[in-house]
């Protein structure tokens, strides 16, 4: 099966269904064979994609539309 | 008597009581102070001191007065109050009971605020099923706030713990004072317009309700309302509520709590996953052995219908035949045995022993009769007898003796005509008693 670009949200809701179906247990044994090689490679996309996540800075939009590092600044609210 | 102008405490306390209840002034008051010596018990009811620089009150607040304030009263507080003063007689003091109060200054900002919302939940945008989900997996998380303070530095702490990959785009805004709630409505419109921004928190660190009240400003709410990416409202402590956050798509007690809806713990989609992958490959494993199960059933009678079954089947059967032959021949080779062992037991115990018991039985029984026989023929024999002695008894010379008769002997013979003897003749005479004897004197022949 051709792994697309696919976002963590739809590969976790594909794996929920895939699980559901093979806990009812009306799929054919072939089916089940191919959905559950899906299954375990969307946990595996999930878990990359979780792990591959690089640390984001937090940023600021200026007035004029531009992001900035956001820094810390001390002061009153 | 001298003490007839002596009053009783209660009387003078009631003469009192009744100059303030005449008084059209004291029923319908206003007064403004500070709070103070605030206490509200579970009765509900307020008990608190009003005072200014020039004097004291004290104050009561009934619990069904209370329960309709919008705010809670606090020590320091300048209010507003409406009520009745009148004579506490029990404490000996008298007191102002109020009716209604509202902080000073913003009063008329509270009740604009009830109208406004009354007005928007009308039109519904407070309704439930307006409220949209939240994203499981933002990017990107855009926040409207103060560049400065608590609350901005806490949401981000949060976030980058929770999903350190979680772009964070914080539009600085400012949120108290006149230009705070337009200010707002930009950073809102600005955000929606990026097209890229998954999850919006709009909100602040605590503060009075007049530095939370642009969050209730009509324009806000109406903005938050109209806002297509989903909002999360944190506006002040837990126990502050504004008409953003009725608007809102979730409502968060405070900017951490916000922060902690809005992206989900990197541990816990981790542990999602690996349960996800243990059901997987559980309801694998019991497919496949759904399909095994009905391979070896398959199997099973495959063989049970083969040649070999068959065979097996006819040897059963034989094997059964000739185990029922063993059996029906072992119990009827019993069933003779046990008969016969009846038999010769009856025989032995049966034949002459009891016929001998029997005779004598009999014999005994015979005995006993004979005897009885004999016995009732002597009785009867006996009787008869004694009936015959009796009989006789009557038919006997003595008893005529005994009746008076007399028996008359002549020379041994008895006599018994008047012929055979003469005058002279010596005679006997027996009588029952005894004999006399005697000589005839004179004699009459018929």
């Amino acid at each position: 099966m051709a792994t697309k670009k696919i976002s963590y949200e739809e590969a976790m809701k594909e794996l929920e269904g895939i699980v559901q179906m093979l806990e009812e247990g009306n799929v054919s044994l072939e089916d089940s064979l191919e959905m559950y090689q899906r299954g375990i490679e969307l946990t595996k996309l999930c878990q990359e994609k979780l792990a591959a996540a690089e640390d984001k800075l937090a940023k600021v939009v200026t007035e004029s539309d531009e992001e900035e590092p956001f820094q810390a600044e001390e002061g009153k609210k | 008597m001298e003490q007839d102008k002596y009053l009783s405490v209660e009387a003078l306390t009631k003469y009192i009581e009744k100059k303030f209840e005449v008084d059209p002034y004291l029923k319908n008051i206003y007064v403004k102070g500070e709070v103070s010596n605030f206490k509200q018990p579970v009765s509900g009811h307020m008990y608190f001191t009003l005072k200014d620089e020039g004097a004291e009150l004290r104050c009561v607040m009934f619990q069904k007065s209370a329960a309709k304030l919008g705010f809670k009263p606090e020590d320091g507080m300048q209010i507003l109050l409406t009520g009745r003063v009148s004579v506490f007689s029990k404490g000996g003091r008298y007191q102002l009971y109020a009716e209604w109060m509202e902080p000073d200054g913003i009063g008329s900002l509270y009740i604009k605020l009830e109208q406004l919302k009354k007005q928007l939940d009308k039109e519904g945008l407070f309704a439930q099923n307006r409220k949209r989900a939240l994203p499981s997996f933002p990017a990107k998380v855009g926040i409207i706030t103060s560049k400065t303070g608590a609350a901005i530095r806490d949401m981000i702490t949060t976030m980058k713990r929770r999903m350190p990959s979680t772009e964070i785009l914080l539009f600085p805004t400012i949120v108290q004072g006149d230009t705070a709630a337009p200010n707002i409505v930009r950073n809102i419109e600005r955000a929606n317009f990026r097209n890229d921004i998954d999850v919006l928190i709009i909100g602040r660190g605590g503060g009075s309700i007049e530095d939370l009240w642009a969050f209730n400003e009509e324009i806000v709410v109406r903005a938050v309302a109209d806002s297509d990416i989903p909002v999360i409202s944190a506006v002040g402590h837990e126990t502050d509520t504004t008409l953003t956050d009725y608007v809102a798509d979730v409502r968060a007690a405070t900017p951490t709590a916000a922060a902690e809806l809005a992206v989900p713990d990197y541990r816990d989609l981790l542990e999602r996953i690996a349960e996800r992958r243990f059901r997987l490959i559980q309801a694998m494993r019991q497919r496949v052995d759904v399909s095994k199960q009905n391979v070896d059933r398959k199997r099973e009678r495959l063989i049970m219908h083969g040649p070999k079954r068959q065979i097996e089947q006819y040897q059963e059967r034989t094997d059964y035949y000739v185990e029922r032959l063993e059996r029906g021949l072992k119990q009827h080779l019993m069933m003779k045995k046990y008969a016969f062992e009846r038999l010769s037991f009856r025989l032995t115990h049966t034949g002459l022993d009891r016929e001998i018991d029997q005779q004598q039985q009999h014999l005994a029984t015979l005995n006993k009769d004979l005897k009885q026989q004999m016995s009732r023929l002597v009785t009867m024999k006996r009787r008869d007898f004694l009936q015959k002695v009796e009989a006789l008894e009557h038919l006997s010379p003595l008893a005529l003796l005994k009746r008076g008769y007399s028996v008359v002997y002549k020379e041994d013979e008895i006599l018994t005509s008047s012929k055979d003897i003469s005058v002279g003749d010596p005679i006997q005479i027996t009588m029952a008693t005894g004999k006399i004897h005697a000589k005839i004197t004179k004699k009459e022949d018929k």
